[in-house]
């Protein structure tokens, strides 16, 4: 695999606790390969990490290209899961405005992720999401998601 | 709850009366009932970009068929809503706002469900009710 600089350098050299090619491998079982991960976590963090790798991934499907990957790792002694879909497509997740037809995929990611980003990388581009397992309650937003501050109903 | 019953609303003498939807694993189970003239359609199990057509089919179908009344969506048992649940409920609520048959969705204490729907806002959007009989006993009309 190419190495090139990562825009947000990895902080965290851990292998990962799940790799798995998601191509042929329901969501469905990416999400219970999360409640499995966190068995000794319960509450609103459980539900909230499911959430963000669900949105990750069902994103990856959705706009992305195979390859897909996901890896999930509890990072920063047992602090943080950070979550981390690779697809080929270069494009860049793009939040909108919601309506009728979506968008609140990334708003999700965006309010329950302690923070969240993509890396480029020579063949394909990392889209990833940390999750506070400790404090529950918290909200990082990215700075590229400020358009859809101004969403109203 | 007793509601009085009115005359103008359509039977739904087609609507199953299964007492338990069964998914399959991953997958969503839809039930018709009937709780004092008005139709409930229960959803259980989870709600994703796969199952979320088959939510959405349903409730739109559950409208057409309500026609002039509320419809009363239980998410009580869903054990799991994402971005596409959403989404569902959103067009679903628009559509039969625009009927002026309110789209009724009780979410209970269910935190998969209420979680995603405050977290994005639609709290404000979606018309909620803690219960079925809340949801029915609120009236016909809106």
């Amino acid at each position: 695999m190419p190495v090139q600089p990562r825009s947000v350098p990895s902080e965290d050299p851990s292998p990962p606790d799940v790799n798995r090619v998601l191509d042929h491998f329901p969501t469905s079982s990416v999400r219970q390969l999360v409640r499995d991960l966190l068995t000794g976590h319960a509450g609103v963090v459980v539900d909230d990490a499911v959430l963000m790798a669900d949105e990750l991934v069902t994103n990856a499907h959705r706009h992305g290209r195979a390859p897909r990957v996901c890896r999930l790792t509890v990072v920063d002694h047992g602090r943080r899961l950070r979550i981390e879909v690779d697809d080929a497509s270069p494009r860049e997740p793009r939040p909108r405005i919601p309506d009728h037809t979506g968008g609140r995929g990334l708003i999700l990611v965006d309010r329950l992720a302690s923070r969240w980003g993509f890396d480029h990388h020579g063949d394909h581009k990392t889209v990833w999401a940390e999750l506070a397992l400790d404090s529950p309650g918290r909200g990082g937003q990215a700075p590229h998601l400020a358009v859809v501050r101004t969403w109203s109903t | 709850m007793s509601v009085p019953s009115t005359d103008d609303r359509v039977p739904l003498s087609t609507v199953s009366e299964l007492p338990e939807a069964d998914p399959a694993p991953g997958g969503l189970g839809i039930v018709h009932h009937e709780v004092d003239g008005m139709l409930v359609i229960a959803v259980t199990g989870e709600v994703d970009l796969e199952t979320a057509p088959a939510l959405h089919e349903a409730v739109t179908a559950g409208i057409d068929r309500t026609r002039g009344m509320p419809c009363v969506l239980d998410l009580t048992t869903v054990t799991f809503l994402g971005s596409a649940g959403l989404t569902a409920l959103v067009d679903a609520t628009g559509r039969a706002e625009a009927r002026r048959e309110p789209l009724r969705i009780v979410v209970d204490s269910n935190r998969p469900v209420i979680r995603p729907i405050q977290v994005t806002g639609l709290d404000d959007v979606l018309r909620l009710y803690h219960t079925v009989d809340e949801a029915v006993g609120a009236g016909r009309q809106r």
